[in-house]
């Protein structure tokens, strides 16, 4: 009966050492903007808060944000409806994947905003362009974990599939799908990542509507507060994003040894 | 006594291999084996490792297509793992999901078969008493210890009513005391539904405490170096059998099989009895 108190008092701890790194943070952000950020216009932390209560209540700050959360999560989609059954394929058969691999390799390593030229020169500053461009980033990865997912299903598994004559059906369900999730879940959450880097930078460099037009916007009119504001606001729905995501997975593999440990 | 009339009465074969051989690519892994094992015999396939036992026990069950040779499961010869024969994997914690619960994991085969719910959860409540964990049928795999996830394994194999189940060192991975209770559990199993069963091991002493007949696997290919009939008396017992002068003697013959089998081939033991319904292969 200790331990659970004993586990409390030790998540309290942490969290008042989280809390205490955010709050220096804070204070050194301060001291950066009444300081040496001054002659720069730095906003101090109080003036950015300000700022961000104000704008929370202007419709076109809301607008931004769901354009900016639309183009990245429908992006996403088309990633994993593009990625996944590629990557399935790839990773079925040997061949297939030796003969892909460098195709593959090659494209994961270019970096999104590369092609972000042709993409604009193409579709000019539409949501089909900023999609591309979204779909360009995150589909390698979940290409990449999907030829995983199919190459990592336990020998054993298989095996017990045949040697107990499971039907496809139920090798699908629950052979090669549950021993494929961990691999789909890592893919999505890079996969997000990047897609919600992508449509901001579509927005900012391409003009697409949504946060990362605003922030372009602010830096033209030379208005810090409002990018300080933008750039949290692109920052936070990282974390959401991600955070959303791994309570998904945890849900999705609940049976998996590395979120077992965590009850 | 009952053994012996079991094996010289019922002279029905259920598994026939014919010069059965396996090679990955130019590297020859079994070569020339010829045996049967007769129907309720407990045959144990003993070798040192890389002997090849494992690829051995996938050309039994059809997970592997031999390169030479033959191998007849109840009068027909096995493409696919035979519908009579259940197979029992080394390693538990792969063979087992553990995204299923224990009854589940024992069900799922019976389900690919076409038993309905009611039934196919019946039977594999009834395989989970049968091997002693009736209590934790709604339990996940990893949530219980080795010995037990093996016996989930088992009672998988067991659901599936089959005339003979194959085993792939089934207790190579737990602790001694566990796998003397696995033993014993496999021997009463095997009494009591009167199936067949093929083990391998690589210890020289579970064969022995087993078998009916063990099978020693030796050479570069391997060959069966012999069938030894093991006349140990029934119920065997963890203590009082080992402790038998017949049992050291058994243990020493086929220890002394793997590590010279062409010595041993030279003088072959006398054949004291005609209880084994085989033949020795083609030694070295």
């Amino acid at each position: 009966m200790t331990r659970p108190e004993a586990k409390g008092s030790r998540t309290r701890a942490r969290l008042a050492r989280q809390v205490a790194a955010i709050v220096l943070a804070i204070g050194v952000w301060h001291l950066f903007a009444i300081g040496p950020g001054r002659a720069a216009d730095v906003p101090t932390p109080g003036a950015t808060l300000r700022t961000g209560l104000e704008m929370a209540r202007t419709a076109d700050y809301w607008t931004a944000i769901g354009n900016t959360l639309l183009t990245a999560n429908l992006g996403l989609l088309l990633s994993v409806v593009v990625g996944v059954p590629l990557g399935l394929f790839n990773g079925a058969s040997r061949k297939v994947a030796l003969s892909s691999q460098f195709v593959v390799d090659f494209g994961r390593t270019i970096p999104g905003v590369a092609i972000l030229p042709l993409v604009l020169l193409l579709f000019g500053g539409t949501r089909v362009m900023a999609l591309i461009l979204v779909m360009f980033g995150a589909v390698w990865p979940m290409l990449v974990q999907a030829t995983y997912a199919v190459q990592q299903v336990p020998p054993q598994l298989r095996q017990v599939g045949e040697a107990f004559h499971l039907t496809l059906r139920d090798r699908i369900r629950t052979v090669y799908l549950p021993s494929a999730m961990p691999f789909l879940t890592t893919g999505l959450r890079i996969a997000a990542t990047i897609s919600l880097l992508l449509a901001i930078s579509a927005e900012f460099l391409g003009g697409t509507d949504g946060i990362g037009r605003n922030l372009f916007n602010a830096l033209t009119v030379n208005n810090p507060d409002e990018m300080f504001v933008y750039a949290f606001t692109a920052s936070l729905l990282g974390v959401a994003l991600n955070l959303v995501l791994l309570a998904a997975q945890r849900r999705i593999l609940w049976w998996h040894p590395s979120q077992r440990e965590r009850g | 006594m009952n053994e012996t009339d079991d094996r010289t009465a019922a002279n029905s074969t259920v598994l026939e291999v014919t010069g059965l051989g396996h090679s990955y690519g130019k590297h020859t892994v079994l070569q020339g084996l010829d045996f049967t094992v007769a129907k309720g015999e407990f045959l144990c396939i003993v070798g040192p490792s890389g002997a090849g036992k494992t690829t051995l026990l996938q050309c039994l069950t059809g997970l592997r297509k031999p390169t030479e040779g033959l191998v007849v499961f109840e009068g027909e010869a096995v493409r696919d793992t035979p519908r009579g024969m259940a197979v029992v994997f080394q390693d538990y914690s792969r063979s087992l999901m553990p995204w299923l619960r224990v009854i589940d994991n024992v069900a799922l085969p019976l389900r690919s078969a076409g038993v309905p719910k009611g039934e196919r959860l019946d039977q594999a409540r009834a395989a989970l008493a049968e091997v002693g964990l009736a209590d934790s049928t709604h339990a996940y795999p990893w949530q219980l210890s080795g010995g037990m996830q093996q016996r989930v394994a088992i009672a998988r194999a067991l659901a599936f009513r089959p005339h003979a189940i194959v085993m792939d060192e089934p207790f190579a991975s737990v602790d001694a005391q566990t796998r003397a209770d696995l033993e014993d559990l496999v021997i009463r199993l095997k009494e009591r539904l009167g199936i067949t069963v093929v083990l391998v091991t690589h210890d020289i002493d579970e064969a022995v405490y087993l078998a009916d007949t063990v099978l020693v696997l030796s050479g570069k290919p391997a060959s069966v170096a012999a069938l030894i009939p093991v006349d140990l008396p029934a119920p065997r017992d963890q203590l009082a059998t080992k402790a038998l002068p017949a049992f050291a003697e058994l243990r020493s013959r086929v220890y002394t099989l793997i590590r010279t089998p062409a010595a041993a081939a030279a003088e072959p033991p006398a054949d004291e009895s005609e209880v084994a319904p085989v033949s020795a292969g083609a030694g070295a």
